[in-house]
């Protein structure tokens, strides 16, 4: 057995988290779905995803380093890159993980079992007053598991997580019994699904390595179950060729490398230690992943599998279960937009986007988030809406990264964008719709209501911090006090006798009643030349997003 | 000043004592947070008299229909704070407003310490 049963180093440390940060990614969607609290941490898993890959990116590069080192990393990346509630509490459990593996060269199951006890007294100090039926208490059903496995002789690192597993899932479904939020939505804790999520990456991660080192290989084999439909037919894969292969000699920039494969295929895993790099991917173009390949460094197990004949013949029951379903198959033209605020998103999603990518406003997307979007989309075609200045040049950046035909409508604003989507018509050509698109985005004017976060000066009107400012298509117009005040002298600036149209969105900082004077205000101005519209965008920091067409 | 709210059987008072004790139990449970910083005399009376006081640490001040929370907090050593003081303001204010009804109009968060916890208590 050439992988250790009964202890890991500070590389397989690194392999196991990075393959459990890969397995949250694919469920992170279902995390968020679990939450309660409607305001903040809207985002669990996608907290703990980014979390955890603050962690993983500061491993990047790291070989042959002691558990100790490799967790000691692990949780200082953690912290860094901790965001939102369940964020704060996985770089806190990394922090006593690293604790218990502190000065350990590598670690058995009472390592583990210490750092999970660890990681349980260090989560548990950082709060007050604990609240039970969350992901602290789900970790305390791992740490307890783990240390009941102590009592026996001879018990494996595997079969520890497995009973953990175990355990911890009997805990998650006890959550809603311990925290009547739960119960009332009827779901389980986020936080202490996503932790399970990870844990269950961890002992996936084993199970491949098993598999591998039976054969007699030394290379972790990190394909990645993708969730999918079970039972769909092969026949119809966009990517069908697995291919593997590895590349000696060190490559210098990982990164580098997955920005030049990214665009050629999906599932790509590019995983590193030291002097060989593992690379695999779904590809169509098998020819081309390798001549990129050659480029880093000799290439050495070089295997090319034809996922559709596989899973005709069904040789190997595994692959099937690792391969995403294509979806789609009848449109031509995808619809990615960015947005920020759940009203202003499901607008969106309800105006035909196919994929709405949180941010703008405070969180850009990057590059690769952009292309990855795009590459998700079933079809060859897709138009993306930036809606956002700062995000043309990812998006531009974007189009080169991907394998997609990618078209930007230049849109500016979130009504610029809204404008656009309702110009589509998906079942014109790519040039219909932008033409159309480009021609909605002129036509629109757009208001916005915010707050001046530091003072300052814009053209000739000075504000100090905290002051309201009302924007006309993103320069400064007024600022006042009020942000109802702001939004009146605005529309009054606007508002012509061309205009037909007026809809607000009013943000998360606005309650209904607040909204609903809104409208009536605006009804007596203007509702006379025009139609007044009040929707629920939700978005945070502008009080007010308004078109005026 | 306490704030009375108008209801169909008559008026309603709502003591700012009354309002920082929720906030306070709010901001009490948020993860990150270890304790609240008493700044006003009554608080630390009623830690001289041994009683619980869950508005420690609580300014509440009511201007109209508008709240300003403010909050002297002390965080656990290793937490990223702007994460934890992001989420004891949002957890506050959803408290707040949804227990209320008022509308909180600004909430400061003001660390004011944190606390480096070597002793091991078992949980």
């Amino acid at each position: 057995m050439v992988i250790a049963e009964s202890r890991i180093d500070g590389d397989q440390f690194i392999d196991i988290i990075t393959y459990a940060k890969d397995y949250l990614y694919y469920r992170k969607e279902e995390v968020d779905a679990l939450n309660v609290f409607p305001v903040p941490d809207g985002d669990t898993g996608t907290n703990m995803y980014l979390t955890l890959s603050s962690a993983v990116e500061s491993l990047n590069g790291m070989s042959g380093i002691s558990i100790s080192e490799a967790s000691e990393i692990a949780s200082r990346g953690a912290l860094m890159g901790a965001r939102g509630n369940s964020g704060v509490i996985l770089s806190q459990i990394l922090r006593g993980i690293a604790k218990g593996f502190a000065g350990k060269e590598h670690a058995g199951p009472q390592e583990v079992g210490e750092a999970m006890d660890e990681a349980v007294i260090t989560a548990y100090k950082s709060v007050m007053k604990p609240v039970e039926g969350t992901i602290l208490t789900v970790l305390r059903g791992l740490r307890d598991a783990a240390l009941d496995c102590l009592a026996f002789d001879e018990v494996t690192i595997y079969h520890m997580l497995k009973e953990c597993l175990l355990r911890g899932n009997e805990v998650l479904e006890k959550t809603p019994d311990l925290l009547p939020v739960l119960k009332e939505a009827g779901v389980v804790d986020a936080g202490g699904q996503g932790l399970l999520y990870i844990v269950e990456g961890a002992l996936e991660w084993y199970e491949k390595d098993h598999e591998v080192s039976r054969e007699g290989g030394k290379v972790v084999d990190l394909q990645l179950a993708v969730p999918v439909v079970h039972g769909e037919e092969l026949t119809n894969i966009e990517y069908p060729y697995d291919t593997q292969l590895l590349i000696l000699g060190g490559v210098a920039s990982i990164d580098l490398l997955k920005q030049f494969l990214e665009p050629l295929g999906d599932s790509l895993l590019v995983v590193g230690s030291g002097d060989v790099v593992r690379v695999h991917i779904h590809t169509a173009v098998p020819e081309q992943v390798i001549g990129v390949c050659r480029q880093y460094g000799s290439l050495s197990d070089v295997t090319i599998d034809n996922m559709i004949e596989q899973s005709k013949t069904a040789l190997r029951s595994r692959v099937q279960a690792t391969v995403p379903v294509t979806v789609e198959a009848k449109k031509t033209i995808s619809v990615v937009s960015v947005a920020i605020g759940s009203g202003i998103k499901a607008i969106m999603k309800s105006l035909g986007t196919d994929f709405v990518m949180d941010g703008g406003i405070t969180m850009n997307p990057s590059t690769s988030d952009v292309a990855a979007a795009v590459n998700s989309m079933g079809t060859d075609k897709v138009i993306f809406l930036p809606n956002n200045p700062n995000i043309f040049l990812a998006a531009r950046q974007a189009k080169r990264l991907t394998g997609r035909k990618m078209y930007i409508v230049p849109s500016k604003t979130i009504p610029q964008g809204i404008s656009a989507l309702l110009a589509l018509n998906l079942e014109e050509s790519v040039e219909y719709n932008l033409k159309r698109a480009g021609k909605a985005i002129r036509s629109v004017k757009t208001a916005e209501v915010t707050f001046a976060a530091r003072d300052g000066k814009f053209g000739k009107h000075t504000f100090r911090q905290g002051d309201i400012i009302g924007l006309i298509d993103g320069k400064v117009d007024i600022v006042g006090q009020d942000p109802e005040e702001v939004l009146k002298d605005l529309m009054a600036h606007m508002v012509t006798e061309s205009d037909s149209l007026i809809t607000v969105y009013y943000g998360h900082d606005v309650d209904d009643e607040t909204a609903s004077v809104v409208y009536e205000v605006l009804e007596k101005d203007f509702g006379s030349d025009c139609d007044i519209e009040v929707h629920f965008g939700g978005q945070p920091l502008y009080y007010y997003i308004v078109s005026v067409e | 000043m306490a704030k009375e709210i108008r209801t169909d059987i008559g008026k309603l008072a709502l003591s700012e004592e009354a309002i920082a004790t929720i906030a306070g139990a709010a901001a009490t449970e948020c993860y990150g947070v270890v304790g609240m910083a008493g700044r006003k005399m009554t608080d630390g009376i009623s830690e001289l008299l041994g009683q619980e006081n869950l508005a420690k640490g609580v300014d509440v001040t009511i201007d109209g229909d508008d709240l300003y929370i403010t909050l002297y907090v002390v965080l656990g050593y290793g937490v990223k704070i702007p994460e934890v003081a992001r989420m004891v303001a949002d957890k506050v204010r959803y408290t707040v407003e949804n227990l209320t009804g008022l509308k909180v109009k600004k909430i400061t968060v003001n660390v004011e310490g944190l606390r480096l916890q070597e002793d091991v208590e078992s949980w």
